[in-house]
C-alpha cells in the first residue's frame, strides 16, 4: 500500500476479492470522497489576509524580541491568567491605598522601605516606564498578552507619580485583563490580542502625556477608553471590524473613575487624539 | 497555490522572519484541511478552532525545524490535540449533535439521490460507528490528506499500526454499508 495521500488504490487493495461493481464498494468510495470534498473549506481571502497579518507580527516579534526582554523579570515566567489578574488587582489596590507609590523613594528605617527594595530587586526600580512599556508591547506582539499587561501594570505602578492617574491606568489594564479572562476563542481571540498589543503600543507612544499638566489625566483616560473597546463586535468576526477605527468622539462618554474631568481622550490635542487602534 | 509548489525551506524561513506572504500561503494551504479534519471529528466550532491552531503555530514557529511533511505532521498534531480537548469537553456536556451535515457528500441530482439505497444520514451514522482510532485514521488520511507516515506521527503510533487500523476501518465500513443496503 502506497504512502501517498489516500486514493482509490488503497480501497481496491483492501477489497481485491470483490467485484468492481460491488454496490457497497462504490458507496464506500463515494462516502470517502464525500468526506474529503464536503468538509474541506478553503478560507476566504479576507480571512487569509487577517490571519497572515497577525501571524507575521507574532512570529517577527518572537524572532527579534529575545534580547529586549532578556532582562525582564517576567521573561522566564509564563503567567497564567489566574495569577496575572490578582497581581494586577494587588497593584491597583496598592495604588488606591497609596502603598506602592509611597514605597518608591522610601528611606531605610521607614515602614515601606522593604516594599521599595522588593520592587528594585524585581528590576522595576530602574529602566523607566518607557522601557518597560516597550518590553510589554513586544510581549503582546508575540501573543503573550497576559504577561505583557502585568509588565505594563508593574511599570505604571512604579513609574507614575500621580496617584489618581496611576489608579486609572491600572483600572484600564485590569479591564483589559478581564476581557482576556473571557476569550471567545478563534478569530475573535486573535482580534483581542492584537488590540491589546496596539493598546500597549499606544501607551508607549504617548508617555509624554504622563505628568503633562496641560492635560491632566489624559494618559489614564486614554488607556481606560481603549481597554473598554478591546472586545470585537460579534457581528464583525471576519476581521472587517471598523469599530476600532472610529474616532473616540463617536464613542460613549468616558466613564473612567478617579480621573479629573472624565472627558473622552479626543480632548487631548498635542499629537492628535488618542483614537482607538485600527483593527486589521 | 499550495505549499508543495514552493520551496518549503524558503517559506519556513520567511514565516519565521514575519513575512505575511509566507503566513498567507501556509494558512491558505492548510486551514481548509485542518477545519475539515476538526469538523469530521465533531469539534464544536471547527473554523474558529482552526484559527486557534494556527495562532499557536505562529507563536511556536521558531521551535520547528523540518521539511514539509514534518511540518504538516506538526500542524495536525496540534489540531489533533485540540480536537481531543474539545471531545473531552463535549463528553462532559451531553449533546445530541453528531457529525455536521456539512459532511454529506456533494448532492447529486434528484434521480441519483433516489437510486441510492441508503441515505446520506445513514452514511454519516455508519462512519460514526467506527471505533475512535479508526475514525481518526480515516479522517487524517482521507480528509486531511496525510500520508501513512504523517498520520502515524500525528497519532503517536507506528506506521504498521496505522496501516492496520486503516485496513480494519475500510473493511468495517464496507460491512456496515452492506448491512445498511439490505
Amino acid at each position: 500500500m502506497s504512502d501517498l495521500a489516500f486514493d482509490d488504490t488503497e480501497v481496491e487493495e483492501v477489497f481485491a476479492a470483490l467485484p468492481r461493481e460491488d454496490p457497497a464498494l462504490r458507496r464506500l468510495k463515494s462516502l470517502l470522497s464525500g468526506l474529503s470534498e464536503g468538509v474541506n473549506r478553503i478560507p476566504s481571502p479576507e480571512r487569509v489576509e487577517s490571519f497572515a497579518s497577525v501571524a507575521a507580527r507574532i512570529s517577527a516579534d518572537t524572532a527579534g524580541v529575545g534580547d529586549r526582554v532578556a532582562n525582564s523579570p517576567l521573561r522566564s515566567r509564563r503567567m497564567s491568567r489566574r495569577l496575572v489578574l490578582p497581581l494586577v488587582t494587588l497593584l491597583l489596590l496598592s495604588a488606591m491605598t497609596g502603598v506602592g507609590v509611597a514605597a518608591n523613594g522610601a528611606l531605610p528605617g521607614e515602614a515601606l522601605y522593604g516594599v521599595d527594595l522588593a520592587l528594585e530587586r524585581a528590576g522595576l526600580g530602574a529602566g523607566g516606564v518607557e522601557e518597560r512599556l516597550d518590553e510589554a508591547a513586544a510581549m503582546a506582539n508575540r501573543g503573550d498578552s497576559e504577561t505583557a499587561l502585568l509588565h505594563a501594570a508593574n511599570a505604571v505602578a512604579e513609574g507614575l507619580s500621580d496617584h489618581e492617574e496611576t489608579e486609572t491606568v491600572l483600572q484600564g489594564l485590569q479591564t483589559a485583563l478581564l476581557q482576556l479572562n473571557d476569550l471567545p476563542g478563534g478569530q475573535r481571540e486573535v482580534t483581542i490580542r492584537l488590540r491589546v498589543a496596539e493598546m500597549l503600543q499606544w501607551m508607549l507612544d504617548n508617555t509624554t502625556l504622563i505628568g503633562d499638566d496641560s492635560q491632566p489625566g489624559a494618559f489614564g483616560r486614554g488607556v481606560a477608553d481603549i481597554a473598554r473597546q478591546l472586545h470585537p463586535d460579534p457581528e464583525d468576526e471576519d476581521g472587517n471590524d471598523d469599530q476600532g477605527a472610529s474616532n473616540t468622539q463617536d464613542d460613549q462618554p468616558s466613564q473612567s473613575s478617579g480621573a479629573a474631568g472624565g472627558g473622552p481622550p479626543a480632548s487631548v490635542t498635542p499629537g492628535g487624539p488618542p483614537s482607538a487602534p485600527p483593527v486589521p | 497555490m499550495d505549499l508543495s509548489e514552493h520551496n518549503f525551506p524558503t517559506v519556513l524561513a520567511a514565516a519565521k522572519a514575519g513575512a505575511e506572504w509566507a503566513w498567507a500561503l501556509i494558512f491558505r494551504s492548510l486551514a481548509g484541511q485542518v477545519s475539515g479534519y476538526l469538523a469530521s471529528r465533531g469539534t464544536t466550532d471547527p473554523e474558529d478552532t482552526a484559527s486557534e491552531v494556527f495562532l499557536k503555530i505562529a507563536r511556536h514557529i521558531h521551535t520547528f525545524e523540518g521539511d514539509l511533511s514534518q511540518f504538516r505532521s506538526w500542524v495536525f498534531v496540534i489540531a489533533h490535540r485540540r480536537m481531543v480537548d474539545d471531545r473531552r469537553a463535549r463528553m462532559r456536556r451531553p449533546s445530541t449533535t453528531g457529525l455536521d451535515e456539512r459532511l454529506l457528500p456533494p448532492g447529486g441530482d434528484v434521480e441519483t439521490e433516489a437510486l441510492r439505497s441508503i441515505s446520506d444520514q445513514e452514511v454519516i451514522r455508519i462512519f460514526e460507528m467506527l471505533p475512535t482510532v479508526q475514525r481518526d485514521v480515516l479522517a487524517l488520511r482521507v480528509i486531511a490528506g496525510l500520508t501513512l507516515t504523517e498520520t502515524a506521527s500525528v497519532l503517536g503510533k507506528r506506521v504498521g499500526a496505522v496501516k492496520a487500523a486503516q485496513h480494519r476501518a475500510l473493511q468495517r465500513l464496507h460491512r456496515l454499508l452492506e448491512k445498511a443496503s439490505v
